[in-house]
């Protein structure tokens, strides 16, 4: 009687202890962990070349000469996606400054042991989470990326000077916005990412010239000041919205 | 072994106890609210609508409290000497005088008269063009236009996170340990939505207690008929007095401020602005997004016969005869729409600073 009363509690005692985790394992394993924590980090950079700001010292393809002064970007709603087609959804927010490496991780928490073929994020923010500003964490309007005169998150910046044709220094305004510029990006792992009880670590590269070449390059005599505020902006939203999947390769799992 | 047994299941009955209460218990994000503030009880007057509270901001005697004291409070402009009451003053339904561009705090004016705040909780979007996708997301606007309170909102923040004051008060109503820019949104927004009229002569005369002049009941019969005023099929009639639809009514042939077309990025948008509640409207001249008409008897002769025939006109003017009002029908109309007036509304002290 007695041993049936202690092995009910104790079972109360696991499913107390169980309840609350958001992701289950699939297979209980004894000796190591049920998860492992994975970073994904994004390595800003201009056809292998480090990101230094205001130095007039990269060529687009198009072979403008230009700079960089600020170069921001939301990465939000990672998927680590199972060849099964399941996943697990990180729920994530973030904004990407090329400028402060701190902000160049994200955090995956206790993810589920398991072999993952395919890495899906977002540029940008969904429709639902894209029209308050009463939002926090780097959703923050104090952190400049909302416009506070049609509401909604700027989902990429770069802003910069280049050479004009005559040799001139002129400003470069690059605002990728509203929700037509919403973009998935999808990235198969040719070498999947095999959780197993040990931390992982993804390594991206985003290669901004990338961004200038889709489908044709990207003139800055032409295109220097795409601020989504138009229709007339629309190609060069349509062009940017798939130039995206070829700016981010996957550099290697750790 | 009896009391062996009993004190084991004792320790682990206690110890499931505890996994319960504490196992699940998120740890608080700074915008939710903190327990032991007192609900604030919207007052809707017979003849207005429920309103609907947004779940993510519920109304606090605290946060609205809050909310009223940042609404006059020059600390969110650049220099500190300018509030939002500023140009949105109670006497004038909260719009700013009789001025048709608000001057900023560097001197500059705008090119949008300043909008009433008035029932603003029956309404999704805000700015005359809509831009604002919600009364929260309002807030942040005027604080950071150049042309008006130029701002920035780090400098909000470290100024109210510095103040002796203000810490405490936001932490009382949101929690968190540091004031957050949603923060002063959500405590605005929620003093704005207790800003609600409906008190004038046409909602008594509603209620049985007042009744019309004869004129003012003419007035009314024009407002309605699709042949003369045709006012209702936009500032529809009762309660809000506006269908908050966007509609290009002529103004210009060729639209200086494209207005919604800026929001949608839709060309067939071009021209088109929010049309205004007319709950207090003779407090609220000058008149139209850009107050270029200085009385009512202006605004009726545009629609009576001013309007222009340009691209993306609204399909009731385009239909409409021009001239079908004559003088004494204006002053008719003018007459039912000074009905509109709530002067309970514009002395009410729990909207004065």
């Amino acid at each position: 009687m007695n041993f049936i009363k202690i092995t009910c509690l104790a079972f109360i005692a696991f499913v107390s202890l169980t309840a609350c985790k958001k992701k289950t394992t699939e297979e209980p394993a004894k000796a190591i962990p049920s998860t492992a924590n994975v970073d994904l980090l994004f390595s800003n950079e201009v056809d292998g070349q480090p990101i230094e700001f205001g130095k007039m010292q990269y060529t687009n393809a198009a072979g403008n000469m230009y700079q960089i002064d600020l170069l921001k970007y939301y990465v939000t709603n990672v998927k680590l996606v199972r060849a099964d087609s399941t996943f697990v959804s990180l729920e994530n927010y973030d904004l990407i400054n090329a400028a402060d490496l701190s902000t160049c991780v994200i955090n995956g928490l206790n993810i589920p042991n398991g072999t993952y073929t395919k890495i899906v994020f977002n540029i940008g923010l969904p429709q639902d989470r894209n029209h308050t500003g009463a939002q926090d964490g780097d959703l923050e309007p104090a952190k400049g990326m909302i416009w506070d005169w049609n509401t909604g998150y700027v989902f990429f910046k770069h802003e910069g000077k280049f050479k004009n044709s005559t040799n001139q220094t002129k400003s470069l305004v690059f605002h990728f916005a509203t929700d037509r510029a919403f973009t998935i990006v999808e990235m198969p792992l040719t070498a999947p990412l095999v959780v197993n009880g040990v931390d992982k670590k993804v390594l991206f590269k985003f290669n901004l010239n990338k961004l200038y070449t889709t489908p044709t390059n990207v003139d800055f005599n032409v295109d220097y000041n795409r601020q989504s505020s138009s229709n007339q902006d629309f190609p060069w939203m349509d062009n940017l919205k798939l130039s995206f999947y070829d700016a981010f390769i996957l550099d290697r799992i750790e | 072994m009896n009391k062996l047994n009993k004190l084991i299941i004792a320790s682990l009955a206690g110890f499931c106890f505890i996994l319960f209460i504490v196992g699940c218990k998120k740890s608080q994000s700074p915008d939710e609210q903190v327990a032991g503030l007192t609900p604030y009880v919207l007052q809707i007057p017979n003849g207005l609508p429920p309103m609907d509270i947004p779940a993510s901001n519920p109304m606090t005697e605290e946060g609205v409290a809050l909310g009223k004291q940042l609404f006059f409070d020059p600390i969110l402009s650049g220099d500190n000497t300018m509030s939002c009451a500023s140009c949105h003053k109670q006497s004038f339904s909260f719009s700013d005088s009789s001025v048709q561009f608000s001057t900023g705090i560097d001197k500059l004016i705008g090119t949008r008269n300043a909008m009433p705040l008035v029932n603003l909780g029956y309404q999704k979007q805000f700015f005359w063009d809509g831009g604002a996708a919600d009364l929260e997301s309002q807030v942040i606007g005027p604080i950071q236009n150049p042309v008006e309170m130029h701002e920035d909102l780090n400098n909000v923040l470290a100024e109210l996170n510095a103040h002796p004051t203000y810490p405490a008060l936001f932490k009382r109503v949101f929690g968190g340990d540091k004031i957050g820019t949603a923060m002063i949104m959500k405590a605005i927004a929620q003093f704005e939505r207790t800003l609600i009229s409906g008190n004038s002569k046409y909602d008594q005369v509603k209620a049985g207690t007042a009744s019309f002049t004869p004129q003012e009941l003419r007035g009314l019969s024009w407002y309605t008929d699709m042949k003369k005023g045709d006012c209702a099929h936009c500032h529809v009639i009762g309660s809000t007095f506006s269908d908050f639809e966007y509609r290009n009514t002529g103004l210009d042939s060729i639209p200086v401020d494209i207005g919604r077309g800026r929001i949608t990025l839709n060309p067939t948008d071009d021209g088109k602005f929010k049309t205004p509640s007319l709950r207090n409207i003779a407090l609220t001249g000058p008149y139209m997004h850009d107050g270029r008409f200085k009385t009512l008897e202006e605004c009726i002769q545009h629609y009576n016969i001013g309007f222009k025939y340009t691209a993306n006109l609204d399909p009731n003017l385009d239909n409409i005869k021009k001239g079908r009002l004559n003088p004494a029908d204006v002053q008719d109309i003018i007459a039912f729409l000074n009905t509109l007036t709530d002067t309970e509304f514009i002395t009410n002290p729990k909207f004065k600073k």
